[in-house]
């Protein structure tokens, strides 16, 4: 699952191992997910989550999310004109 | 059977136990062996020491399997898939042995020796395991 956790990881300025620390998992398992050959479980993405102050979906994109809605902004006098029709 | 202790405390408890059964393991095949080879034993002793001998390395697959439980989800994934790895290897090796020797193709292979082959082919999956993580190793 693409991440963006090196780029968080990086930003704080923590190793691979400051960061499996703060979350009681191996180093080995911090790779795993930066280089996208391990998913993290559910529990273990929330500690992420929580550690970034950031949602989960900020952080893991499993290229299943929804494009975003645009919302159609329209002069007043639009608005106005089809609400008289 | 096991719970999760999250990586820290699973290391530890995995330190905690091995180091003392293979303590254990080194003097009782010291001293049990040598005391059986230098003096008139009965059979009963004999199959204590045997036992003796055995129950450490017993004691060290039962730490693996509760170190695989206890950790962390990736490091849990890995051990397991290693000793699946090992068991593999160790019940086809076994079935093959067996059927050499059935054949009487080759004379009979002392059966406690499936253990050391078992702890050989867990190393070479670790390492397997390790040299392939090593590649994308980045740190």
């Amino acid at each position: 699952m693409k991440n963006n956790l090196r780029v968080l990881r990086a930003e704080r300025g923590w190793s691979q191992q400051d960061l499996a620390g703060q979350l009681d998992v191996s180093r080995q398992s911090v790779n795993a997910i930066e280089t996208e050959k391990y998913d993290p479980s559910l529990p273990l993405a929330f500690a992420i989550a929580r550690l970034f102050d950031r949602a989960i979906e900020d952080i893991f994109d499993d290229g299943q999310s929804p494009a975003p809605k645009t919302k159609v902004l329209r002069p007043a006098s639009v608005t106005r004109l089809r609400a008289a029709r | 059977m096991f719970r999760k202790r999250g990586f820290k405390e699973a290391s530890k408890r995995y330190a905690l136990a091995i180091v003392p059964l293979m303590i254990v393991y080194a003097l009782v095949q010291s001293f049990g062996v040598t005391y059986i080879s230098t003096h008139e034993v009965s059979l009963p002793v004999k199959a204590a020491v045997a036992t003796a001998v055995a129950l450490p390395l017993i004691g060290v697959v039962f730490v693996f399997w509760r170190h695989g439980e206890e950790t962390e989800d990736y490091s849990r994934q890995q051990q397991l898939s290693q000793m699946a790895e090992a068991t593999t290897w160790t019940l086809s090796l076994s079935l093959l042995i067996g059927m050499l020797e059935a054949y009487y193709v080759i004379e009979d292979v002392p059966l406690f020796l499936f253990m050391p082959f078992y702890f050989v082919f867990f190393g070479l999956a670790v390492l397997r395991q390790s040299l392939m993580n090593r590649r994308t190793d980045e740190e």
